[in-house]
């Protein structure tokens, strides 16, 4: 028994002056440890301001209208859209319908943008609007920073005397930044008569 | 009766390591050095961070050396695709041993997100005693990676560092006379000796060891003892042959003298020797000295 404790402890120390001399061949290394936290590309309705009847996601991203049109009068919809990301985004919009002879013969849109704004939109441009639309409306958005609010309205016209119809009106506001993107919607499904 | 022995060979080992680490904790501690007084101390001394934004600053980039030097910890914000980091750091041995990259590895990044490049810190290359480096990462951001993720990657470098040393002429006429049978042993194998000179007469155009062991060794001490009052060129080509010595074995590697490796030196002093002026033959014979004398 002695003699087994013995040779276990001489191959420890032998174990031992082994790993020293392997230290003492002497090694090192340097590191260059990085964290690279991705940034964030989120635009959501965060208020709207309509006539019709309305349904909103629960993510905040789509805003669903439906009702009946007749030729007057127009119908306007504002909406405000944050900026919650981290970076900054450029808006474009784009219109895209269920029925495109009648859109192109019998309806006329417009979209009037303010903004940006980085707290909660003046009165004068949201709520407590003397007339549609509010003066000093762009025709196109201005790029969005981060945390910042854009003011859009718009408006939805019928013309003339077209056949009956239903349609579905989507307009789609795209936030891009370099190569991702994130989008809101504005849907109307509106009847004549 | 064996078993008693063994006991007291182990406790004689226990007893005189102890009085050794009693002794070195004494005066200072125990400290692993590759070569006698000298330290082998790579470390971070400088970075800079900047990136490729020009008209927004969306993304950010910080770095920050640790205490000890050995490592940078580098976070990069709000990155985005095409968002590009640029790391500059400046490495410096601050021993007295030249130290060599061995390896430089990205470990554990995620490549279709990041796309990273390293310049001037790569394997193979020596820094000598004092010398800075100056490395650059380039960290990239491609298009696939998420939004709101975060990725984490290292960059190891690894060093080693020269534990040989370029020995004097007086070391190496001392090789040669003990390989002809003076008292003592060389350090050096007889055998591995003459297949240096044999390495030199192939690659040197001004050497040639030729005849038995014997008579190459008498032919290289011959040139290693130039009389006191030798000329200029027979002192050159004696400090250039163990310069030689010293490069094939293996003992040059990593230092500089002047800016010069051993093999700058080597050709510098081969070139006056075949083509002159003669009057540089002082100035080479000095470097070569100057190199030989490294160890010291």
């Amino acid at each position: 028994m002695n003699r087994q404790v013995l040779v276990a402890f001489t191959i420890l120390l032998l174990a031992l002056a082994t790993t020293g001399i392997t230290y003492s061949h002497w090694i090192d290394t340097a590191r260059v440890q990085t964290t690279a936290n991705m940034a964030k590309l989120a635009i959501f309705i965060q208020n709207h301001n309509t006539t019709q009847s309305w349904t909103m996601s629960p993510d905040n991203d789509t805003l669903e209208l439906s009702g009946t049109i007749t030729p007057s009068p127009t119908i306007w919809t504002g909406i405000i859209i944050k900026n919650n990301g981290t970076t900054p985004a450029t808006i474009t919009y784009t219109i895209a319908t269920s029925n495109t002879s009648i859109w192109q013969t019998y309806f006329t849109h417009n979209e009037y943008f303010y903004g940006p704004y980085a707290t909660n939109p003046p009165p004068n441009k949201w709520e407590n609007v003397p007339t549609l639309p509010p003066s000093g409306g762009a025709s196109s958005p201005p790029e969005l920073s981060a945390l910042y609010r854009l003011v859009a309205w718009q408006n939805i016209t019928l013309s003339g005397t077209p056949p009956a119809f239903t349609i579905k009106i989507t307009v789609t506001y795209t936030a891009t930044f370099s190569s991702w993107t994130d989008k809101v919607y504005v849907i109307y499904t509106l009847t004549y008569p | 009766m064996k078993t008693k022995i063994f006991a007291l060979i182990i406790l004689a080992i226990i007893a005189l390591t102890s009085i050794g680490y009693s002794y070195a904790c004494l005066n200072g501690g125990v400290q692993i050095n590759c070569y006698p007084s000298c330290d082998c101390n790579v470390v971070f001394i400088k970075v800079r961070t900047y990136d490729n934004e020009i008209e927004k600053d969306v993304g950010k980039v910080y770095a920050q050396i640790s205490c000890d030097g050995g490592t940078i910890q580098v976070c990069i914000d709000n990155s985005y695709p095409c968002y590009k980091a640029y790391i500059n750091f400046t490495i410096k041995n601050k021993g007295c041993n030249p130290v060599h990259i061995d390896e430089v590895t990205i470990q554990d990044y995620n490549k279709t997100a990041l796309e990273m490049e390293m310049i001037n810190v790569i394997a193979c290359i020596w820094i000598s005693p004092c010398e800075t480096i100056n490395g650059l990462l380039t960290v990239h951001t491609l298009q696939e990676a998420q939004e709101c993720h975060t990725y984490t990657f290292k960059v190891v470098i690894k060093f080693s560092c020269q534990t040989e040393h370029p020995c004097t002429i007086g070391f190496w006429k001392n090789q040669f006379d003990k390989a002809l049978c003076k008292n003592g042993n060389p350090q050096v194998p007889p055998a591995t000796l003459e297949h240096y000179l044999d390495l030199i007469s192939s690659q040197s155009p001004i050497y040639e060891f030729t005849g038995t062991r014997k008579e190459k060794f008498q032919q290289a001490l011959s040139i290693l003892s130039p009389s006191t009052n030798a000329n200029m060129k027979a002192k050159l080509k004696a400090q250039l042959l163990a310069l030689w010595l010293n490069y094939e074995a293996g003992w040059t590697e990593g230092y500089k003298v002047s800016g010069m490796t051993a093999w700058q030196i080597i050709q510098g002093s081969e070139n006056v020797l075949q083509n002159g002026p003669t009057n540089q033959y002082e100035y080479w014979k000095n470097k070569c000295d100057q190199f030989n004398n490294l160890g010291d």
